[in-house]
């Protein structure tokens, strides 16, 4: 599942040169190759959440990752960025920097993570420090990565950042504990510290699931709108479709779709959304919430598609895009 | 259609305001009930007259006058009547209840430090440290309290002392329980790992990120701990497991006022009473702060 190469996005797809959009020599903010995440379930056997997946990120370049809840998106995107949850073992390689963000000591990793690599979590309600002031915690961020001298450049800073996530009246915001704003605020305070030393990459997890719709598309604008002013690749990890046609709205976003721990298919966005050719993928599309209950009814992933176990490599249908094909259990040359 | 817009827009720009009721400007003693303030204010009294009453004007409580003995309630010089060695009854109950707010303050105090410390630091460490310390919370906690003093008092001689060590050891369990739970609830969260891999030490992290959060909790269950405690103090010392005589406390007395329950039942029930007002002190007061932190907020 090896889709990535250290030439970016060109040899996403093997064999299929996309119809020249950037020089060959792109560096990549982040790439991901051959990565694989396990846990070791009850009875001592590994079982593999995460299944050979590779994936570069480009500056100012939203990819998307599709997929359901259980598929290893988010254990993929913490995997990535040196986070892997207690007890996985982790393989493959994460390029950051020339630096292999699965081989480095926590000591390196610490000068990256939260500092040329943000963090926007999924809830906003357990990501804040219930019990200090939202200005003291950007503030604490700004001088642990040395990205400020003095009190006052910090405070500085600190309502600049406030101001581009778009929070009116950021003085008094900053006095305030987490609890005295709104979940929207919330998130859009914790893309603030996600952003605040100008990261090259931010990997956003469902930042939009815990926040009503309206508030949450708000909050998906901003990050939209965040990457073109600071040059940011950004790994934005949902469930839902239309959020993931929000994000990804520019010609070189991507899409990733995800199923039991595999890329099933990959592309830019409108190749992916409006030309989608992995039945799975179809058939999130199709259970789309509104256009299920225009029909009468809900559409649901067929089990022949989520039961199957084996799936090839990428196989490219058009320029940047690839689609797996099911494979046979002999095929897939599983012992 | 213009009207719906702007409305729209006044939502929109809403949800960007922080709120103007800044709540935590109101102190915690506004925010509780009034049987809770009440209870505290009474408390109040209650501390200041014990800590003051070698200066105030009482009788000597150890020394009584075997001529007046027994008097009943309303006797000149005697407000509430004299024991049956004569001694002065108010003058014993402030001197009994400055004894039990000791045995029934310093173990909880000193079981909620170290509970609080076992708690926090089990919860935090999670896996074979948890379960070794929780597990020895658990032996603590089947032990039964009277056993505990009673083998205590052998061994180390009754006294106030030894009270407070063995009522400390009995209250340690429930309070690691309640702090170890509280840690369990916001362990994973995101901003606990976010100070982890952003370097803070365990004991840091325990200081700054944990301890602010477990605390309030934990205060809360154990002010109401100290009414039990002062009804445990005062049944060991009816046993005899307390304070030795002629030293008032609670329990003492009460044991000593039994030969004057056939004769003036009121008089006997005196130490009771207060028993009965400590220990249903504490509960308000504790709910209260449980209420006027609860109140606030709500989801921090």
């Amino acid at each position: 599942m090896t889709d990535t190469t250290r030439r970016g996005r060109k040899t996403e797809v093997p064999d299929m040169a996309p119809a020249g959009q950037l020089p060959p020599e792109v560096p990549l903010a982040l790439d991901a190759t051959d990565v694989s995440v396990s846990f070791r379930s009850t009875g001592g056997r590994w079982s593999t959440v995460v299944d050979r997946v590779g994936l570069g990120f480009e500056r100012a370049q939203v990819t998307v990752l599709l997929g359901e809840s259980g598929s290893g998106k988010t254990v993929f995107a913490r995997s990535i960025t040196g986070m892997a949850p207690f007890g996985a073992r982790v393989d493959g390689t994460a390029i950051f920097d020339d630096r292999d963000l699965l081989k480095i000591s926590r000591r390196s990793l610490r000068t990256i993570q939260g500092d040329r690599i943000g963090m926007v979590p999924q809830d906003p309600n357990s990501s804040l420090d219930p019990m200090r002031r939202i200005g003291g915690q950007i503030i604490e961020t700004l001088e642990q990565h040395r990205r400020v001298d003095g009190r006052d450049a910090a405070h500085a800073r600190m309502i600049e950042l406030l101001t581009l996530v778009h929070i009116h009246d950021p003085e008094r915001v900053a006095r305030c504990y987490p609890h005295e704003v709104s979940g929207g605020m919330r998130q859009r305070i914790a893309i603030a510290i996600a952003i605040c030393c100008d990261p090259e990459l931010i990997v956003a997890d469902e930042p939009s699931s815990a926040l009503d719709a309206s508030v949450g598309v708000r909050v998906v604008q901003l990050l939209g709108d965040l990457r073109d002013r600071l040059n940011t690749a950004i790994l934005f990890i949902t469930h839902d479709i239309g959020i993931a046609a929000l994000i990804a709205n520019q010609p070189g976003d991507r899409v990733a779709v995800m199923l039991s721990g595999r890329i099933v298919e990959l592309g830019f966005a409108s190749q992916v959304l409006h030309n989608a050719h992995h039945p799975y993928t179809r058939a999130l599309i199709a259970a789309e919430p509104s256009a299920a209950v225009a029909r009468g009814h809900l559409a649901v992933v067929p089990d022949e598609v989520r039961s199957q176990r084996y799936w090839s490599e990428l196989i490219p249908v058009e320029p940047g895009h690839g689609v797996a094909k099911p494979l046979e259990h002999a095929e897939a040359g599983v012992a | 259609m213009t009207g719906l817009a702007s409305a729209n827009q006044g939502a929109a720009v809403a949800i960007d305001r922080a709120p103007k009721v800044r709540f935590r400007s109101r102190p915690v003693f506004s925010r509780m009930p009034l049987r809770s303030q009440v209870a505290l204010g009474v408390l109040l009294v209650l501390v200041i007259v014990v800590v003051l009453a070698p200066v105030l004007p009482l009788g000597n409580p150890l020394t009584g006058d075997l001529g007046s003995r027994l008097l009943p309630i309303g006797s000149v010089d005697h407000l509430l009547g004299t024991d049956s060695q004569g001694r002065d009854m108010v003058s014993r109950l402030v001197y009994a209840t400055r004894t039990s707010l000791i045995a029934g303050l310093a173990p909880i105090i000193i079981a909620t430090i170290i509970g609080l410390i076992i708690g926090t630091v089990a919860g935090l460490s999670g896996g074979l440290v948890n379960t070794i310390l929780m597990r020895a919370v658990d032996i603590l906690f089947a032990f039964p309290g009277v056993l505990l003093s009673l083998l205590l008092a052998i061994t180390l001689g009754v006294g106030l002392g030894t009270l407070i060590l063995a009522l400390t050891l009995v209250w340690i369990a429930p309070v690691a329980r309640i702090a170890e739970t509280e840690v369990a609830r916001i362990r994973d969260l995101d901003y606990i790992t976010a100070a982890r891999s952003s370097g803070s030490s365990f004991p840091g992290i325990l200081a700054r990120q944990v301890t602010p959060v477990t605390l309030p909790a934990v205060l809360a269950y154990s002010t109401s701990l100290v009414g039990a405690n002062v009804a445990i103090a005062g049944g060991l010392g009816f046993i005899g497991l307390g304070v030795p005589s002629p030293q008032p406390e609670l329990g003492s007395v009460l044991q000593e006022m039994q030969t004057a329950l056939y004769s003036d039942p009121l008089l006997s029930l005196e130490p009771v009473i207060v028993i009965l007002a400590l220990s249903m002190m504490f509960p308000l007061i504790g709910d209260g702060i449980r209420q006027a932190i609860n109140g606030r907020g709500g989801d921090s």
